[in-house]
């Protein structure tokens, strides 16, 4: 098992220092209560002894029974308790890592996987180590003492039993390398199963439009039934382990009851040490025989753990880490120096070598074809890509600079909003959450969404559904626009702001963006060149470079992309065509 | 409840398992009450061994067999569990394909795939961790009477008494404390899986508009209400833990006390008196499994009800012989009086729209938002089926088709394409798996990426990530564009297929695609006007109203047209 547990949880330590205490306990409590039962038995038996002769043997008895109830039960809630908190602890530090790391820093197991991680897998090490653990910890404790209680009262019994142990700890580590083995492989097809049911889920509609999507049914068959033969295999191991240790137990049982049998008609042993071997003996093998059924559950749960701490650790650290603040309140200037962004498994660099200065609150366009690296030019300022070169805002260099609160100065508008399950009403406050009703209002009406808001049945307490499944393209683009309307920042990023908007939106957001601008800073991406007749600088990617630099008014003279761009439309001597490419021809 | 129907196949696995669970039991309570006999008659120094030949075989019996036994058991039940899941699961996949994506999303993704996985993995317990202990508390009661009975039937009856109070308290005391919590379980960690799922599909979008803080809090709020679910449960699991001990030795110890007066007024032999302090012994650990069988009944209910219901929602194609021969020439696709509704609360998305799209024409549909013209995408593909009227393709209903054959006919370029987690080439090849490269890259050309695939080290074999995340939006929608082309369908639909790109593209693209669709019909959803020359015909939709359609030259002229227009030359 995974040494890194112990280290890095408090509560797992906790646990087994717990547990180890009361199994002991359990441990010497047991044999007292072996030895008081015979001693009852034997007296009433042999010695045909009534009740008042056996009274403080019985209430004895019933004392150390009681003990053990409340020590058993109390382990059993502190195991539970303490693999609980363990859960909420990794489950916690697992999920905050997924967000501070790039996905591709994460080597990228699918969604799917690291969702199934997150949630079973994490579950999985709670019964390991609500169930399994304690097992392992009364394994280790209770055989020791009640092979002291037996060498005690009778020794030949104790070496008897002790023929059998060496067999134990052999079998078990036979049995532990072949399950191990197993049950990776089986942790591997669940995790792999479960990944690719949430793309299933989600990319239906792509299998069905491509008559693939029955054909699944049969997949998820087939790896069900992968699923249960991989099982089948790890259990019939673990089984086995079952079978012999229990064999091992029944068979020194029925030895050392037939020995002691013999001895006793010999008379050379009493029938009380006789009875207390007898109660004994299986309570030396119970913790083994468990331990056995249990450890097919605890394997899965050692095999997430350890899968959750590899991914944990074989991360790089985040880009960015600093402590600076810059004074507020902002825009502040913005510098791109010598900027070169790779990705992997691409031969060209998404941007290679880009030098860009924005003065504050200007408002800068980035214009070009796609795949020219505009996104990622934006998505730099995020600090969560690695770069090469220099990224300045107000002269503090990115990597200096506190994110948390470098990102809560920045409103975006993405390429791919997302929204969550939820009320458009939540949507918003999610961004905002002290924002006034009227607030809501103003961005609404200011991304064009209040008369469709208005239209719902239950106006912006309509559920919108996972993703936003409930609205249209353009609504949802809108429901994008009024958020970041509504946060407030000083730098405001629109990627293809009027994407899926239908042009009388898209005009009248024209408005409503350059009400926005006022004292801001704003960075657009746009392939309609309406959306950045107003910028003070235009910046032109090609391939990753810049291909030109300017005022519109400028690049528009310049022969160059921005001006074949602009002439796509002319040819066909469109007027209305070429107003709607660039309004301020 | 349906899911019970799919044992059927192996219901005698059921029976023998349960069978091999009850004989287990009885096996254990042999051997202890053999052992213990066995001792107790060697301590009165029987003259010679012979007389203990008979236990001794019988304890070297019962102890093989409690340990064969066990294995089978447990091999048999997890067997017979596994293939069960194996064909729940495969059952409610096919309970599922039918649904829309809408529909699939109205559930939440995290929720189904709760269903699929935790829930199902709940209902593991439902014959290893139920059925069975319920069946050996119940016949093992009548076997422990059957031994008893061999020793003093009073005590016997006393015994059976005890059992069966014990076995009340712990099925009965674990339902009524810890099913309210258990259920919780199974419902709180759907909440969990869909929260998370949200975290990690927007993790972009998360710290874009920096709210990591406030989606960790909310998971955080789950996690904790999970917490004190599981809290309740194990105060309860520890309580009962503790009474299973009380009830298994203090049930033998109230018996001990009993059998001493019995001993004592000669109604039991004192040979037999270490005999009945194992027996109850062995006879408690029958009702022990009671416990954690009723404690986690909860899920177990809960689970079973979130499985069959999905595996009851309804089916959507029409009863009735469906039609799977293919057109044999371009099909016609008609509306007729086709009218949808949609949501919760449900509203009206199509109102009687009548309209044909005649073979090999290309139309373009333009509309404000929310218009109605993707769901009429999704209509057309038979991805939804109309509420009121039909939509036909070459002369049948939608609701008529098989869903697969109805599909061959149409290639569509959705809105928001969905990209696999996988190479460009396999996202490709699911639209024809047989493709060679050369057609691939030609399709890929086609849809202007023959430079983006010219500067990919791996080529086609370069894996595009999770939902294409490796792509900028406008290299995802024409990879879109390749398959939907790479498909030979004659109706070829496309959602705004251009969004993303730039003019230049745009245009080439467009040009290029309809210059090859002369054969095929095509429906073009669009924003911009720019492009109209292109095709056709036009078509307005408005708030879900097919307002008009006819030559693009005569709809330009359209109010609704115009007034889209007339926007663009607003000054600014
Ligand atoms: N995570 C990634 N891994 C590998 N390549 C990537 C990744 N993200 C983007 N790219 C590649 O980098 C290039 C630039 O992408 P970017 O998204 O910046 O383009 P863009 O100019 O915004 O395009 P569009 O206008 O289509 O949105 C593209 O060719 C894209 O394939
Ligand atoms: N699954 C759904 N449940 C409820 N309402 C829906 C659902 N899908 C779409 N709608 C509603 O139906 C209407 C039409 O949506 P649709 O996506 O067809 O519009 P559209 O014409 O394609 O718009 P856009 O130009 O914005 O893409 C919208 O008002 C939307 O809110
Ligand atoms: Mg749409």
């Amino acid at each position: 098992m995974d040494s890194r547990l112990w280290r890095k949880v408090s509560a797992a330590k906790r646990l087994t220092v717990g547990l180890g205490l009361a199994s002991t306990l359990n441990g010497m409590f047991l044999v007292g209560q072996a030895w008081t039962l015979a001693r009852l038995v034997s007296a009433v038996y042999l010695h045909h002894a009534f009740w008042a002769g056996v009274a403080s043997d019985a209430w004895a008895l019933l004392a150390l029974i009681v003990a053990r109830a409340a020590i058993l039960g109390a382990s059993e809630k502190w195991a539970l308790d303490h693999a609980a908190a363990v859960e909420s602890h990794l489950r916690r530090e697992f999920l905050q890592a997924l967000t501070r790391h790039h996905p591709g820093a994460l080597n990228s197991p699918e969604s799917g996987e690291l969702l199934h991680l997150a949630v079973q897998g994490i579950e999985d090490l709670e019964v390991f180590l609500a169930r399994y653990f304690p097992q392992v910890i009364v394994t280790a404790t209770v055989p020791a003492i009640v092979w002291l209680g037996l060498m005690v009262r009778d020794w030949v019994s104790g070496l008897l039993v002790l023929l059998t142990l060496p067999l134990i700890p052999v079998f078990m580590v036979l049995i532990g390398q072949q399950a191990d083995k197993a049950s990776k492989r089986q942790v591997a097809v669940l995790n792999r199963m479960s990944g690719h049911f949430l793309e299933v889920i989600h990319g239906l509609d792509t299998l069905k439009l491509f008559g693939q999507s029955r054909r699944e049914a049969t997949a998820v068959r087939r790896q069900s039934e992968e699923f249960r033969r991989t099982t089948m295999k790890t259990l019939r191991i673990a089984f086995l382990s079952g079978l012999v240790l229990e064999l091992i137990a029944s068979l020194s049982m029925a030895f050392v009851a037939v020995a002691i049998g013999l001895r006793l008609i010999h008379g050379l042993i009493s029938f009380q040490s006789a009875f207390m071997v007898l109660v004994l003996v299986p309570e030396f093998y119970l913790p083994w025989r468990q331990l056995g059924a249990k450890f097919h559950d605890g394997l899965k749960g050692a095999q997430a753990a350890s899968m959750l701490f590899d991914l944990m650790e074989g991360q790089p650290a985040p880009a960015s880490g600093g402590q600076a603040r810059l004074p507020a309140p902002g825009p502040w200037p913005l510098a791109w120096r010598d900027l070169t962004v790779r990705y992997a498994g691409r031969e060209r660099p998404a941007l290679s070598r880009v030098t860009l200065a924005l003065g504050a609150g200007q408002h800068l366009a980035i214009v070009g074809p796609s795949g020219s690296g505009k996104s990622t030019l934006l998505q730099t300022l995020l600090g969560d890509l690695p770069y090469d070169g220099d990224i300045l805002i107000g002269g503090v260099n990115l990597k200096d600079l506190d994110l948390t609160w470098w990102r809560s100065q920045m409103a975006w508008v993405t390429q791919r909003p997302y929204f969550f399950a939820g009320t458009i009403r939540e949507n918003l406050q999610r961004v905002a959450p002290d924002a006034s009703p009227d607030a809501m209002e103003w961005a609404l009406r200011e991304a064009g969404a209040w008369e469709l808001v208005q239209r719902f049945p239950r106006g912006w307490d309509t559920p919108i559904g996972q993703e936003g499944y409930a609205l249209s393209g353009g609504q949802r683009q809108r429901l994008a626009l009024a958020r970041a309307f509504l946060m407030n920042r000083p730098v405001v990023i629109f990627d293809e702001p009027s994407q899926n908007l239908d042009l009388a939106t898209e005009s009248a957001l024209m408005e409503a963006m350059a009400r926005l601008r006022q004292g801001r800073t704003t960075l657009t991406i746009a392939h309609r060149l309406a959306t950045v007749a107003h910028a003070d600088l235009v910046v032109v990617l090609d391939h990753g470079e810049v291909a030109q630099v300017g005022t519109p008014a400028d690049l528009r003279r310049q022969p160059g992309l921005y001006r074949t761009l602009l002439d796509a439309y002319a040819p066909r001597g469109d007027e209305d065509a070429l107003l709607q490419a660039d309004p301020s021809v | 409840m349906r899911f019970f129907k799919l044992t059927q196949a192996y219901r005698s696995l059921v029976i023998a398992a349960l069978i091999l669970g009850v004989l287990t039991a009885a096996m254990n309570l042999g051997l202890q009450s053999t052992s213990s006999y066995l001792i107790a008659k060697a301590a009165q120094h029987p003259s010679t061994i012979l007389l203990l030949w008979v236990p001794i075989v019988a304890v070297r019996f019962f102890a093989t067999a409690r340990a064969g036994l066990r294995y089978l058991d447990r091999y048999v039940g997890h067997d017979v569990t596994l293939r069960w899941i194996r064909d729940l699961k495969t059952a409610l996949y096919q309970a599922l394909e039918p649904l829309s994506t809408a529909e699939l999303k109205a559930h939440h993704s995290g929720d189904l795939l709760t269903r699929l996985g935790s829930d199902l993995e709940s209902l593991q317990n439902l014959l290893v961790g139920f059925a069975e202990p319920l069946a050996v508390a119940m016949l093992g009661l009548g076997l422990v009477f059957l031994v008893g009975l061999l020793l003093n039937p009073w005590l016997a009856g006393l015994l059976i008494l005890m059992l069966l109070l014990a076995g009340l308290v712990m099925s009965g005391g674990n339902w009524h404390l810890a099913h309210l919590a258990s259920r919780q379980l199974v419902t709180l960690r759907a909440q969990l899986t869909a929260r998370v799922v949200e975290l990690i599909h927007g993790r972009t979008e998360i710290l874009a508009l920096n709210v990591a803080d406030t989606v960790h809090r909310d998971i955080d709020q789950v996690e904790a209400q999970l917490d004190a679910a599981k809290r309740r449960l194990s105060r309860v699991s520890g309580v009962f833990t503790g009474v299973t001990v009380l009830i298994t030795w203090g049930g033998m110890w109230l018996l001990l006390a009993v059998g001493i007066r019995a001993v004592h007024t000669g109604h039991l032999r004192p040979l037999l008196f270490p005999v009945l302090a194992m027996i109850a012994l062995a006879s408690f650990e029958l009702v022990g499994g009671l416990g954690p069988a009723f404690r986690d009944a909860g899920s177990l209910t809960e689970a079973g009800r979130r499985v069959s219901e999905l595996l009851a929602s309804a089916p959507h194609q029409a009863p009735g012989p469906q039609r799977t021969a293919r057109a044999t020439s371009v099909p016609a696709v008609q509306f007729d009086r086709v009218s949808l509704v949609m949501g919760t609360p449900s509203q009206k998305i199509l109102h009687d729209v009548t309209w044909e799209l005649p073979p090999r024409r290309h139309v373009a549909l333009v509309g404000p938002n929310g218009a109605g013209k993707s769901t009429l995408v999704q209509l057309t593909a038979g991805l939804l089926l109309p509420t009121d009227g039909a939509v036909r393709i070459d002369g049948t209903a939608t609701t008529q088709w098989d869903p697969e054959a109805l599909r061959q006919h149409i290639a569509v370029v959705p809105q928001f394409p969905y990209v696999f987690h996988a190479t460009l080439r396999q996202n490709l090849c699911l639209a024809d798996p047989q493709a060679t490269d050369a057609m691939l890259t030609q399709a890929l050309q086609d849809a202007g990426l023959g430079s983006w695939l010219e500067q990919l080290s791996q080529g086609l074999d370069t894996p595009l990530g999770e939902r294409g995340t490796s792509l900028s939006g406008g290299e995802m929608k024409r990879v879109a564009l390749a398959r939907a082309l790479l498909k030979d369908a004659p109706v070829l639909v496309l959602d705004e297929p251009t969004e993303g790109l730039d003019p230049v593209s745009e245009r080439a693209v467009l040009a290029r695609l309809f210059s090859r669709a002369r054969s095929r019909t095509v429906l073009w959803i669009t924003h911009s006007l720019a492009n109209l020359d292109l095709v056709d015909e036009m078509a307005v939709l408005d708030q879900g109203r097919l307002v008009d359609q006819g030559p693009v030259g005569r709809l330009r002229t359209h109010p609704l047209v115009q007034q889209l227009m007339r926007y663009q030359t607003l000054p600014s």
